[in-house]
């Protein structure tokens, strides 16, 4: 049987096994053996679905993430962003077996809504990492070239464009929000078998919360390179990767117009250039192996973080010095699943201090004279889970998190708790149809005092959604494309008004429709772990 | 062709010189030249890629046009015919391109004293066009500015970080005292530009004054309204910070306040100021093999200043070997007294001439006023002005080297106060003839009248470089008469005739001279009113004596008339109107 999991990220077989496939490759039903005698989850190919661990569920992400309305703090938006690179690498190496070519790929998801009050349904949510059922338009395009190489070399270039925001369709507006969310190549089985080297941007990540939208633990983008490798018989993957990242913000960047050496036109001169270096490494151990029907995995992950003082100007002959500044994430990962069941769960946990806090790409708080993240942190808890039997299933996906800006501020908005849970239990009629309900609750709590009410800001939104879909590749929670009807009502108590501001309407509707049609797929890209 | 041919013979001098090599042209006595002020952005467009930001409008005056170092070497067969010897070029350096609708032609408001306007040129160009001049016997003086910088900052009087212009006053002059005039009067502010304040410009706060105003400096590097250079100009300490003048007769204020327009008034007496001056205006002379500085607004900048800065800039220069550099400065005053001042030991090599300018040449020329000013105004040279050469300068007194000028860029043309162009070739006549040296406006020459400041500063090139006016010629004719009487430029000088009648009298407007120089003689006669012919004789039939012998023939050089002085040397010509005379000994009259 040919070896066809390499990822870090482990669990994804379950995952696999309910049903993220390729547009044009169907898994078998309930894990049987495939045309070719393998499992179908151990199959190469690029259309098929991740290999590499349960939990993983196919389900890319935008960078901006739907924030709760009112904007949570910058660090804390910065979990949510990116596509899934689950399995990434391992699994598109899986997919290079036995050919060579050019592949194509994609993730998308896109739909049509009202608020049934006249307007566009739009999110609704308070919290950083929010249910994802009224969730934005966003799709990539993939282009790989994959060659087989001698022996067991092979070697993969990888180029995902991504699309967000309002569509020319939608807006009239003939240009659209793109981004360059991969562009890598990578060797396998280089040097030595089952090592692999990647250079360039890249996603970086791992399991995922797909009703949350959100990648608990590694989640990383960053320009710059890895080495992983398995050992221990494929029980134990270990992945280090070493990143920069230098956002184009004033925190990290600064460049000032000046009188050219010649000529009439400005020269720009950058002033503040501090790219930041993260360090990510993850171990994660399969308890009974990869490839099992009922399996269990744990993983440990880390990050560095790593800015250099800087100086930057405020205003000619004033300048301000930012400090050297750095963090850490400590992170573990316990899942567990149950190929036969089409079941899986994982349960995430992490802690950050300082930069580790925050977003990679985003800016730490400033609060008058912070400057540095020192005093910031982030712990958070997280759980993924899914359930299958027979023409039923259910999704799980939770979070609680608990913020603090960098700032020494008591009562601060930049300093919450917050949390949400999400369940989808669906229905199939037939093998083609379905229904699926979702229910949700979302919270949060801000140690900063509410001017009108003298309490605590906080807030709270219940969301009840109905989603009748049709799946043309047949049952599976994670099976796709979907075409879909939406409805989703969002009722907000008195505090997650009061958090938009009054000229918001939002501020005084505590009910908001979202009803429309709308479509989810996933093919044979990298996003979702190849 | 010509251009880029001229330019490689003069590739070798260029890199020769700023291998500091010692190829400077020196001036060997600075009265026999000619100077011609220009404008460079108005004199001529030799090279299309400097175009920036131009305004083609023919109105708008006050904005870039195009002019260039390259067009000065384009139209050095223009000068040359007109007889010019040396050239007054604007200021070089970099400029606040913009501001308030204006543009920074001229070259005034500066910003950074070590750097080429782009405008102009580039570096390379500016030495070819020197070196260029150099070829042809013309001297190149450079206009530099010492008292101000353009609008480099603004005052935060209200400290609220950006450029404002408001309303403040009505505060309580005395809040516990129910007599107390309610309130202080509401004035304008502008942070821009605010009034003088001898204590140094207030902030001031809803409540009041709140102490010295910051000053910030603007950061628009697209128009090069930046922190200015060299660096000791980014100091605060380096500005006098009182505003801007309100009452020119405050002696104070002229030495110490802005130049109107916001032009942020310089610390001369700053030290590290001082050095820094002495440095980029001496280095660019090296750079460039200049042969001249004409200084801006010397009465703005105390006497201690100018004489420290002339003399160490004669210091340095002299030891790189440049010598007979001649300095000499603008204090736009009527007041003889006061233009005098800049010109006793250890300060200018000459001024500009500006009591004469209004008493003469407005006054005389332009509007038929007496002759007799001329008297007037010369009887008070020896008191005025200095009397001995200075230190390592040009080697003459400023007395005898005082720069004549009809008009210039700040005053309204000649024929704009008088339209008669016989009026204007008078005046030329007195400038090429008089003592001291000539300074003659571009423009002039192609009866150029405009009005005030930019009304004054038209292209030249919408005269086509015409050489076939009547003014062109004239002073081409003026000039050579110049060059080839060694008395009209080096003579001395004495009145023969001036008169305080206008009318219809006999010697209205009678101004006459003669000058000798080692056995050289020339008599000028002018007639400088426009209603009558007139002669050198009184009312009374008392006719003017002259130098020459009795019985010398003298020969006009304008008409080729003859006339022998009488035996008590007395000599009696008729002059038409606005007509001048020029008459040399029949055995000094050199073939044309």
């Amino acid at each position: 049987m040919p070896v066809v999991t390499r990822g870090w990220v482990t669990c994804a077989v379950l995952a696999a096994a309910l049903g993220s496939v390729g547009a044009y490759a169907q898994p078998p039903e309930e894990g049987l053996p495939s045309e070719d005698g393998q499992p179908w989850y151990e199959r190469g190919g690029g259309t098929d679905a991740p290999d590499d661990g349960a939990g993983t569920t196919p389900s890319p992400e935008e960078e901006e993430p739907a924030l709760a309305v009112p904007t949570p703090p910058a660090g804390e938006t910065a979990p949510t962003s990116s596509p899934s690179e689950t399995s990434a690498p391992s699994a598109a190496a899986e997919a290079t077996s036995n050919r060579s070519g050019f592949f194509f790929g994609s993730y998308g998801r896109i739909s049509a809504v009202s608020n049934l009050r006249g307007g566009l349904g739009r999110e609704s949510d308070i919290v950083a990492f929010n249910p994802r059922i009224d969730e934005d338009l966003y799709f990539e395009l993939e282009l790989r070239r994959e060659d087989e190489l001698v022996g067991n070399l092979r070697s993969r270039i990888v180029a995902t464009v991504a699309f967000t925001g309002e569509f020319f369709h939608l807006d009239s507006e003939f240009d659209e929000n793109i981004a360059v969310r991969n562009l890598f190549a990578e060797v396998q089985n280089a040097l030595v078998d089952d090592l692999s080297l990647w250079v360039g941007s890249r996603m970086w990540r791992g399991d995922d919360v797909y009703l949350l939208n959100f990648w608990p633990l590694d989640n990383l983008n960053t320009v710059g390179g890895g080495i992983d490798y398995r050992a221990l018989d494929e029980r134990l993957d270990l992945r280090l990767a070493v990143g920069l990242a230098r956002p184009d913000d004033p925190f990290h960047r600064q460049v000032d117009g000046t009188v050219a050496n010649s000529g009439f036109l400005p020269a720009d001169v950058v002033i503040l250039d501090r790219p930041r270096t993260t360090v990510a490494a993850k171990a994660t151990y399969f308890l009974f192996g990869r490839r099992v029907e009922r399996g269990a995995k744990i993983s440990l992950y880390a990050e560095g973080h790593f800015l250099p003082e800087g100086r930057r100007n405020i205003e000619f002959g004033i300048t301000e010095v930012l400090p050297r500044d750095g963090g850490y994430v400590l992170g573990g990962q316990l899942g567990g699943w149950d190929v036969g069941n089409r079941a899986f769960v994982n349960l995430f946990f992490k802690w950050g201090r300082g930069l580790g806090a925050y977003n990679p790409l985003g800016v730490p708080f400033r609060v008058g004279g912070v400057m540095d993240s020192s005093r910031a942190r982030e712990a958070l808890v997280a759980l993924s889970a899914n359930w299958e039997t027979g023409p039923f299933g259910l999704q799980v996906g939770a979070y609680y998190r608990n913020f603090r800006d960098a700032d020494p501020n008591v009562f601060d908005r930049n300093h919450m708790a917050e949390g949400a849970v999400n369940l989808r239990p669906h229905v199939w009629v037939g093998n083609h149809a379905g229904l699926s309900m979702d229910l949700s609750y979302q919270a949060l709590q801000m140690s900063a005092l509410d001017e009108v009410t003298g309490k605590v800001v906080r807030g709270g939104v219940t969301k009840i959604g109905f989603i009748p879909f049709y799946s043309p590749f047949g049952r599976g929670t994670y099976t796709r494309p979907h075409l879909r009807i939406i409805y989703a009502a969002t009722i907000r108590d008195d505090g997650a008004q009061r958090l938009y501001p009054f000229e918001d309407p939002r501020s005084r509707q505590s009910v908001e429709h979202f009803l429309g049609v709308g479509a989810e797929w996933w093919f044979d890209s990298t996003s979702y772990g190849f | 062709m010509v251009v880029r041919q001229h330019q490689l013979r003069v590739l070798t001098p260029v890199v020769l010189a700023s291998l500091g090599l010692g190829l400077f042209a020196c001036v060997d006595d600075w009265r026999d030249e000619v100077i011609y002020q220009m404008l460079v952005d108005r004199f001529a467009n030799g090279d299309p890629g400097n175009d920036h930001r131009l305004d083609p409008s023919p109105t708008s005056l006050a904005r870039f046009k195009g002019g260039d170092w390259q067009g000065v070497i384009d139209q050095l067969d223009y000068l040359e015919e007109l007889g010019v010897t040396a050239i007054w070029i604007s200021p070089i350096v970099l400029n606040v391109d913009a501001d308030a609708g204006f543009d920074g032609y001229h070259g005034y408001w500066q910003v950074d004293l070590e750097r080429l306007n782009p405008h102009f040129g580039d570096l390379a160009t500016l030495r070819t066009m020197i070196q260029a001049c150099h070829e042809r016997g013309i001297k190149v003086v450079l206009d530099i500015v010492t008292n101000h910088l353009g609008q480099v900052f603004y005052y935060d009087i209200n400290r609220n970080g950006r450029p404002d212009e408001f309303l403040a006053g009505g505060y309580p002059t005395n809040p516990g005292d129910p007599q107390a005039p309610a309130g202080t009067p509401v004035t304008r502010i502008t942070e821009y530009d605010p009034d003088w304040d001898p204590r140094g410009i207030q902030s001031v706060t809803s409540l009041g004054e709140a102490g010295p105003a910051p000053i910030r400096f603007f950061d628009m590097p697209e128009i090069y309204r930046v922190p200015p250079r060299p660096v000791v100009f980014q100091r605060p300490e380096s500005y006098n910070l009182r505003g801007k003048v309100t009452d020119w007769n405050d002696r104070d204020q002229v030495v110490l306040g802005d130049f109107p327009g916001g032009l942020k008034d310089i610390d001369t007496t700053n030290l590290e100021v001082r050095d820094e001056m002495v440095r980029v205006f001496s280095d660019w002379v090296l750079k460039l093999d200049l042969d001249g500085f004409r200084i801006d607004t010397l009465k703005h900048v105390e006497h201690e200043f100018w004489q420290d800065f002339s003399r160490r800039v004669r210091e340095r220069l002299s030891a790189a070997g440049k010598d007979n550099f001649l300095m000499f400065g603008e204090a736009f005053d009527g007041d003889d007294v006061l233009v005098g001042s800049y010109t006793f030991p250890g300060e200018m090599d000459s001024v500009f001439y500006f009591s004469q300018k209004f008493q003469v040449y407005d006054e005389v020329f332009a509007r038929g006023g007496p002759t007799a000013n001329v008297q007037r105004l010369l009887d008070q040279r020896a008191t005025n002005y200095g009397s001995e050469p200075q230190e390592l300068g040009i080697g003459i007194s400023p007395q005898e080297a005082l720069i004549n000028f009809i008009d210039n860029h700040d005053v309204p043309r000649f024929l704009w106060r008088n339209a008669d162009p016989r009026a204007l070739r008078a005046a030329i006549s007195y400038l090429m003839t008089q003592q001291g040296i000539p300074c003659l406006y571009y423009g002039t020459e192609q009866d150029f009248a405009g009005g005030n400041d930019p009304a004054n500063r038209e292209p030249l090139w919408w005269s086509g470089y015409s050489r076939d006016g009547e003014t062109f010629r004239w002073t081409s004719r003026m000039a050579r008469w110049r060059r080839t009487y060694p008395a009209l430029r080096r003579g001395d000088f004495n009145l023969r005739w001036t008169t305080t009648r206008t009318g219809d009298e006999i010697d209205a407007g009678i101004l006459a001279f003669d000058r000798q120089y080692e056995g050289q003689y020339a008599l000028v006669v002018i007639n400088a009113q426009g209603n009558h012919p007139s002669e050198t004789r009184s009312p009374e039939n008392t006719a003017m004596t002259v130098g020459a012998a009795a019985g010398t023939v003298l020969v006009d050089l304008v008409t080729g008339d003859r006339f022998t002085v009488g035996a008590d040397q007395t000599l009696v010509v008729e002059v038409d109107v606005f007509g001048t005379r020029l008459l040399v000994p029949e055995d000094q009259v050199v073939a044309e």
